[in-house]
């Protein structure tokens, strides 16, 4: 019986794709969620102990939430309920505004799919647009694809019971909603810290790109300054102690200029990246200037320790790992670490048209780009009997891997990288460990690699990871082995289906474009904070306010007369100024034209991605 | 007034193409010049064309520095377009034509003072206005050009206003086309064949290897020299050509400046390429150009302004690809062999019919009677759609003007397509009746808003009806803009709109059925002609 409604919602529902209907099939089970009775009979339902909705009436509980809500009641306006429950709030706000104009997200599929299988058929009206089981940046961007038919603004409205229940989802929802508002007039103010050198470094540049193409304002602070003094310090003396405090004084130098660089530029957000340099006192400082701090720490927890001693002092810190990792944050201090996988960049990651004398140089039938780690040199004799070639930097002493090793060991830019990733056949993937043989039977998190080699549309093979199988799907996305001998195996085999490979790095790469690129990663992180901190807000630096302008201008000028209307307005984008004009009624002046038309510039550049 | 404004902020092979329009608009304004708004970079092409008293060069890169930071929109950003603003006004021009598609273009053009506009223009009072049946067009294209038989260039010259008259003959000083001759005097009294290697896009470009055997089959046959032109970039692909064909080769990449390389070609008799601005330029300079049509390049969009060129495309479903194409491999190189290429050039130099290709078919520019450019040669099945629209998108979208010369150029079956015109007339009477009854039940609520039937179902129309995907995509565009008509509410647009596609389906209703009615009296003529051969003559057995 329940499944008939399942299924007669999900046929009246018009606004589902053929996959979501598929998602809701798989995600229905009948012991989950826990569905009782209300005492006025209706369907309830309750996760690890928590009810949903009112155990009583539904209904008027629903009702009551209506009332609190402010609603605007323009027809350019996409409400997105965060939270479908069992939906009895989201059919009395369909009493008030057309279907069209609502939204419900809800996070877990099961739910949504129970609630389809208990509610009546016709309890959900047909062009009820639902996002169910996607992540929050995904989830965003299918907003964005429904603002296209013409919202100017979405407005989020809780419903509490599922932020009880899920209260990292909702709230990073809601955060991810509010920052991206804010994009649209200048963003957030982001002072991006790079590490000296190191494999976070190409990172911080996708970052940025990421940040900027969100709509965000970013400045980077290039550490890779510090970096000949660091070298120099290596070889001032043998005394390693000595070393370690003259570095210790070097990074707290470099942290200091993050102090200094953040009150100049008046950030909102200070973001370091993995090996940042960073103190504790530099956090607080931060902290006593209202300035939201994050730090992304993109390594392996049990490799490098540095995090005991600044995790503590973050607004957000990020992590690849989850599990144990997360619960040794916690011991030390951080309250909130949260999960954020690495990623790739799609504008360097990319399918590449190669010429025939590239494809000559960087191809082979297997190859590995990366550092010459113990378990890897390892591994990879077992390769030399195949078209195998390695590149990339510390593989001092190589032995007889000497005969596959590239350019003497010399470091591979990111732009060589990618060509070699296109021109391989099958890329092999072995994460790096310093103490087990071959695979590391507990390795959890998925180097960029991983997604780089995928965004590129380039086919591999992956050692076994804890996390892979919720980031690809096995065996249709991506190929995994657990030694030495299943990696030959494979390798072996596709290398004869050239199709198969073919389909399943294409279907990698749309994976990669759909989840799994800086751009989601950053979204998410920046959701986090506001999430957690609702009163976060720009503050607009660097951005000129009014007063600014007019005081430039000469008070008798006419773009002075223009920005009269925004005195007291705060800092101003060109978008925030052209948009007012553009609401404007009357002739325009020449001046206010003339920022109409540069702002037209300005939004082809950003549609260009050349601004 | 002073003289046109014409606002080209095009690449290269678009802005040559822009050339006829140009010399449309000059005609219209009694010969007395017209002002050229172009990239910086090519703004010298500005003084090639007769009709172009002077150029203003727009300098993107500065706008776009000036934008870059914080706050510097102000200062630099203003003082650029103030400038640029008053380089403008000084020909107080009456007349503007802008033919491109961005709104910052359109921006600009609503910014001229007291001018006329044709093409897209916006203004605050009336929002944005595609002035022109044909302005609309070309904006519907950027939703699908599948069903667009309409070369660049007669869109151009439709926007702009189409005027009759002799072709645009480019100006090059005597300087130019000695220094052509100094370059290509090695040649002595060899045939020329300019041959450019490169295309804005790396999916569009052939492999110099094909390239290379091309020239060797086409050497066999002919006593020729090959001049290679190009930018810089293309310097490592010509030495490629010169070392393997040893002789015969000028190599001119990255030695001419874009007045050289007209001047260069001219001097050619040939000219071999892939859909580019060289090409473009060839087929301005009346030239006959083999074009090489690979992923994006489609012959019906793009083919050479010149009759007698030939456009390559490969025999493969999924060209012309599109735009967002990042295929790896892409099959559409390998269809067209240098064999065909080579066929292609060398029945053009011997002046001989070209026989149908093999995996790929060969369109020669040829001039309908309407004036427009047409496809000849080999034709392929997905060209039914844009057969289709060739014969009867003047009918629909310029009624008043359909009247002169359309050729009976569709071949496909005018009964289905009737059924199907019927079907598709009901369905949007419903959808229509859908509107009204949604807006009587509204009157009485508070919400303004306003969501509309027939746009709800554009995708579903677009699935069942693919061949009248122009009428749709018009509507859609129409509802969206309201063309000129800000005044109006969101279901003011949408019913204005729905009359109109609603009198355009009865138009093409119309025109198919006397099409249909007209062919079949055509047929029993004919066949009463091959039973009774003297019939015509009035002579009797």
């Amino acid at each position: 019986m329940i499944l008939d409604n399942l299924e007669a919602h999900l046929e009246r529902l018009t606004k589902l794709s053929p996959a979501d209907k598929e998602l809701l099939r798989e995600s229905f089970r009948e012991d989950y969620p826990v569905v009782a009775q209300a005492r006025d009979g209706a369907a309830v339902p309750s996760v690890d102990r928590k009810t949903l909705h009112s155990t009583y009436n539904p209904t008027a509980e629903a009702q009551k939430w209506l009332n609190g809500l402010e609603l605007d009641r323009s027809g350019d306006t996409l409400y997105v309920v965060g939270g479908l429950g069992f939906g009895y709030h989201v059919r009395e706000l369909l009493q008030v505004v057309p279907p069209e104009q609502v939204v419900v997200i809800e996070k877990d599929a099961a739910i949504a799919a129970s609630a389809l299988a208990h509610q009546q058929p016709g309890f959900f009206p047909a062009g009820l647009q639902l996002i169910a089981g996607q992540k929050p940046p995904v989830a965003y961007q299918i907003l964005r694809r429904l603002q296209a038919d013409g919202f100017r603004r979405f407005v989020y409205l809780n419903h509490p019971a599922s932020t009880n229940v899920f209260p990292d989802y909702y709230n990073t929802l809601r955060g991810i909603i509010q920052v991206q508002e804010a994009a649209s007039h200048g963003g957030y103010k982001v002072l991006l810290v790079s590490p000296l050198y190191g494999g976070s470094l190409p990172v911080t540049h996708y970052v940025k790109r990421a940040l900027e193409n969100l709509g965000h304002r970013c400045e980077l602070l290039d550490n890779t300054a510090f970096y000949p003094g660091y070298q120099h310090l290596q070889e001032l003396t043998p005394n390693k102690q000595h070393t370690a405090q003259l570095e210790g004084l070097l990074t707290t130098l470099a942290a200091e200029t993050v102090t200094a660089k953040a009150l100049e530029v008046r950030a909102d957000l200070v973001l370091v990246m993995a090996q940042g340099p960073v103190t504790p006192e530099v956090l607080n400082e931060l902290r006593n200037a209202d300035i939201r701090t994050a730090f992304w720490f993109v390594e392996d927890g049990s490799a490098l320790q540095y995090w005991k001693a600044i995790a503590a002092h973050f607004d957000g810190f990020f992590v690849i790992q989850k599990g144990d990792f997360l619960k040794q944050l916690q011991s030390v201090g951080c309250q909130n670490p949260y999960y954020l996988p690495m990623a790739a960049d799609p504008f360097v990651h990319r399918p590449l048209m190669l010429s025939a004398e590239e494809l000559e140089e960087y191809g082979s039938d297997l190859s590995h780009v990366g550092a010459g780690y113990f378990n890897r040199r390892e591994f990879f004799a077992g390769l030399l009997d195949l078209d195998f070639k390695i590149w990339g930097s510390d593989w001092e002493k190589a032995g007889v891997l000497d005969q596959a090793l590239q350019r003497d060991g010399e470091r591979i830019s990111p732009e060589e990288t990618v060509k070699i990733f296109n021109a391989t056949r099958i890329n092999v993937n072995l994460h790096s460990s310093t103490y087990h043989s071959g695979v590391n039977p507990f390795g959890d998190f998925l180097n960029p690699r991983t997604f780089e080699i995928a965004a590129c549309g380039a086919f591999q093979l992956v050692d076994e990871r804890a996390y892979l199988a919720e980031n690809f799907d096995l065996g249709a996305e991506i190929v995994s082995f657990c030694d030495l001998n299943e990696m030959r195996e494979h390798a072996r085999e596709y290398l004869q289906r050239p199709d198969d490979r073919a389909a399943i790095a294409a279907a990698a790469r749309q994976r990669v474009l759909r989840e799994h690129t800086y751009d989601h990663r950053v979204l998410e992180a920046l959701g986090v904070i506001a999430g957690r901190y609702p009163d976060w807000v720009p503050r607009g630096g660097g951005l000129p306010t009014a007063e600014e302008l007019i005081q430039e201008a000469g008070v008798d000028s006419e773009l002075a007369q223009v920005m009269e209307r925004f005195v007291g307005r705060g800092p101003l984008t060109l978008e925030d100024v052209a948009s007012d004009i553009e609401r404007g009624e009357g002739n325009l002046n020449r001046t206010e034209a003339m920022i109409l038309l540069l702002n037209e510039f300005r939004r082809w550049g950003m549609e260009k991605g050349v601004m | 007034m002073g003289q046109p404004l014409v606002i080209a902020l095009l690449r290269l092979g678009d802005l040559l193409q822009s050339f006829p329009a140009i010399t449309d608009l000059n005609r219209t304004n009694g010969e007395a010049g017209v002002t050229l708004l172009a990239p910086k970079d090519l703004a010298p092409l500005g003084k090639l064309h007769p009709a172009v008293n002077k150029t203003i060069p727009f300098n993107g890169d500065e706008l776009l520095s000036a934008l870059l930071g914080d706050g510097n929109w102000s200062d630099r950003g203003l003082s650029y377009l103030d400038g640029l603003l008053k380089d403008i006004a000084v020909d107080a021009p009456g007349l503007v034509a802008n033919l491109t598609h961005t709104s910052f273009s359109a921006n600009l053009a609503g910014m001229v003072p007291h001018a006329r506009v044709r093409g897209r223009s916006y203004t605050r009072e009336l929002g944005s206005v595609s002035h022109g049946v044909w302005s609309c067009y070309f904006f519907s294209l950027l939703s699908s050009r599948a069903c667009n038989p309409f070369n660049l260039v007669d869109i151009f010259r439709d926007i702009a206003g189409r005027m009759p008259g002799d072709k645009t003959r480019l100006r090059l000083s005597e300087q130019q086309r000695q220094t052509a001759r100094d370059w290509l005097a090695p040649a002595g009294q060899k045939l020329k064949v300019a041959v450019a290697l490169g295309a804005n896009h790396p999916l569009r470009c052939w492999p110099v290897s094909h390239w290379i055997d091309t020239l060797k089959l086409i050497r066999q046959q002919t006593n020729c020299t090959f001049v290679l032109l190009g930018g810089s970039e293309e310097k490592p692909n010509a030495i490629d050509v010169v070392n393997n064909l040893k002789r015969d080769c000028i190599d001119l990449s990255g030695q001419t400046d874009l007045p050289e390389l007209a001047a260069v070609i001219d001097q050619c008799e040939l000219f071999l390429g892939h859909d580019s601005g060289p090409l473009h330029l060839a087929a301005m300079l009346g030239k006959t150009a083999v074009g090489v049509y690979l992923a994006m390049a489609s012959a019906w969009e793009t083919a050479a302004y010149h009759p007698g060129s030939v456009a390559i495309e490969p025999d493969i479903h999924c060209h012309p690809c599109p735009e967002s194409s990042t295929c790896r491999e892409p099959l559409c190189h390998r269809k067209i062999t240098p064999a065909a290429v080579a066929k292609a050039a060398l029945a053009v130099i011997q002046g001989e019919h070209l026989q149908p290709g093999n995996d790929c078919f060969y369109r020669i520019s040829r001039m309908a009677s309407d004036g427009r450019l047409d496809l000849a040669g080999d034709r392929r099945s997905s060209d039914k759609a844009r057969r289709f629209w060739r014969n009867f998108a003047v009918p629909v979208f310029e009624p008043d003007r359909a009247a002169r010369g359309i050729e009976p150029v569709f071949n496909g079956d005018l009964e289905d397509i009737q059924i199907q015109l019927r079907n598709f007339k009901n369905e949007l009477l419903e959808l229509i009746d859908a509107t009204l009854q949604d807006v009587r039940s509204r009157l009485s609520t508070a919400w303004v808003s306003y969501h509309d039937p027939l746009s709800a179902k554009h995708q579903e129309l677009l699935a069942l009806y693919p061949l009248f995907r122009p009428l749709l995509d018009f509507y859609h565009l129409e509802v969206q803009m309201g063309n000129g008509k800000s005044m109006l509410n969101p279901l003011e647009k949408t019913l204005n709109a729905q009359e109109t596609l609603l009198q355009r389906t009865k138009n093409l209703q119309q025109v198919v059925e006397d099409t249909n009615g007209t062919r079949a009296v055509s047929e029993l003529m004919h066949q009463s002609l091959r039973t009774k051969p003297y019939a015509r003559l009035g002579v009797t057995a």
